[in-house]
């Protein structure tokens, strides 16, 4: 299948989205999963619930992520005091006095290109039917005022799922949903390091949000025939082990398959581009339960642009040797003289030795480790 | 019972290296040229041919020939290498090693097939790192 736009513009495209993520999480422990799922869920024009504690940098990522992309931003904390005009806008007086409800939405949500809603299911019904609207069909409505709203992605966040059964239907709304936990105990000095530099480094701004929507425009355009019939196995192994999803998110998840294929530079979808459906199910232990049930269908998973989530998905070593490839690429890249050069490589040889030994070594990475070897023994 | 060793699905963190044979002296080696504050947060215990050294994930030393190790959930006590485990469930075969080692934690490596207790492991000093020297000469 031929499409209107070359597949090199979507390379580039892809390439520097996956360069705005990168400067997105320097400094933050264990967050690239979550700063490439707003990516996708962006690219998809899907939206991206996050569950954890507080206090794991998920507003900090998003933020970055924003300013990485370059959209309009909105932030808000919910509680349940929180008034609908707090995120939509006041009543516009002036207007008010001609007899027409309109709501001066100037900076506030549904101006947003990019959003973040912290303690998501704590709005009123009020908002949460406003915010329905917002999500769904990207419209504003409220009294006499009615708008197009450019939202590419909303980002939700709470401690945990709500029991509440019309608050699940709201939650079932954002179709992907990512458990976050605080940094392990291994990570806790690399957490205070990154910290103290995050502070300090300025917030970049790498890519346009013409990008995410070049991308986005691809989206229907990939051929799903194959990757199609390889979902539906994948939906039946689950249903098999006692996994079921709604039929909306069945269908929905060909969006995300769509998005990661082109994000993966291609336009056809393959084996390779099944793993989203790790983050469509719902709850931590039916994603937990999938990643098992789904190992050999998601054995080839792979995305140049979006490793980490990829990684945490499927735990495959495929994904996990591409990750290892591009950070010693990037170590060698930066110099052996550079600070710290023989230190990252060494941390690197470490990891990869962790993680592979000679028999299961691929052989890109291989060569890769080789030269890291030379690093590590080149003075400085 | 025959059982044997399957590739781990999900590597841990390593907690530790073990060199065996001439990756022992290596590993030696990259201990001894650490800084001495980071070399003195990790524990030393070795063997007439076996070198283990233990500590967190990111002062571990690397060099040529070693293998990480890092006990899994199911077994806390029973080390293991981080990218292969035995194809039985763990805490059933820890307490079958457990009866005739009463030591805890306790290694198993494959190659060279040994159960290296790590109870006596001690903080690498450069006094620490000369006894094993001499021990290996000697």
């Amino acid at each position: 299948m031929t499409l209107p736009i070359e597949p090199s513009a979507a390379q580039q495209a892809a390439a520097r989205v996956r360069d705005a993520v990168h400067c997105a999480t320097v400094g933050l422990i264990e967050r690239e999963q979550l700063a490439e799922l707003i990516v996708l869920a962006a690219v998809a024009q899907e939206h991206l619930l996050i569950l954890g504690p507080p206090g794991t940098a998920k507003s900090a990522v998003v933020r970055r992520v924003a300013s990485a992309l370059g959209g309009r931003y909105f932030e808000y904390l919910l509680g349940r005091f929180t008034e609908p005009s707090e995120l939509f806008g006041p009543v516009d007086l002036r207007r008010l006095r001609e007899g027409v409800v309109e709501t001066d939405v100037s900076g506030m949500l549904p101006e947003a290109e990019v959003a973040f809603l912290d303690e998501v299911f704590l709005g009123s019904t009020a908002i949460l039917n406003t915010l329905l609207g917002v999500l769904n069909e990207r419209r504003f409505r409220r009294g006499h005022t009615q708008i197009e709203c450019p939202l590419r992605v909303c980002v939700g966040a709470a401690n945990a799922l709500p029991d509440d059964e019309s608050l699940a239907a709201f939650a079932d709304r954002f179709l992907l949903h990512l458990f976050v936990e605080p940094v392990p105990d291994h990570q806790l000095e690399a957490l205070l390091e990154g910290g103290w530099q995050s502070e300090r480094a300025s917030l970049a701004h790498r890519t346009e949000l013409s990008d995410i929507d070049e991308l986005s425009r691809r989206v229907p355009l990939v051929d799903l025939t194959h990757a199609r019939g390889l979902l539906a196995d994948a939906i039946r192994k689950l249903r098999g082990a006692g996994l079921s999803l709604s039929d909306r998110r069945i269908v929905k998840v060909q969006r995300l398959i769509a998005a990661a294929t082109v994000l993966a530079g291609r336009d056809t979808a393959t084996d390779a581009d099944l793993w989203p459906l790790f983050y469509v199910m719902p709850t931590r232990e039916a994603q937990a339960s999938a990643q098992d049930v789904l190992r050999d269908s998601m054995s080839a998973a792979a995305n140049p642009t979006l490793r980490a989530a990829v990684e945490h998905a499927v735990l495959q070593p495929v994904s996990r040797a591409a990750r290892l490839v591009e950070a010693a690429r990037s170590c060698l890249q930066a110099g052996a003289d550079a600070p710290g050069a023989a230190t990252i490589a060494e941390a690197l040889l470490r990891e990869i030795d962790a993680n592979f030994d000679a028999k299961s070594l691929p052989p890109e990475l291989a060569a890769e480790r080789a030269r890291l070897i030379e690093r590590v023994a080149t003075p400085t | 019972m025959k059982w044997g060793w399957r590739s781990e699905a999900d590597p841990p963190p390593p907690q530790g290296a073990v060199g065996v044979g001439a990756a022992a002296h290596g590993l030696l080696d990259a201990i001894e040229r650490l800084d001495e504050a980071v070399r003195e947060r990790l524990m030393l215990t070795a063997n007439d041919d076996v070198l283990i050294v233990t500590g967190a994930a990111q002062s571990l030393p690397w060099s040529e020939g070693v293998a990480y190790v890092a006990p899994r959930d199911d077994a806390p006590a029973l080390w293991l290498s981080t990218v292969e485990r035995p194809d039985l469930p763990l805490d059933l075969l820890y307490r079958a090693i457990a009866r005739r080692h009463p030591q805890s934690p306790l290694l198993l490596l494959r190659e060279p097939a040994q159960i290296v207790p790590l109870h006596r492991a001690l903080p690498a000093t450069a006094a620490l790192i000369a006894q094993i020297r001499s021990h290996w000469r000697g």
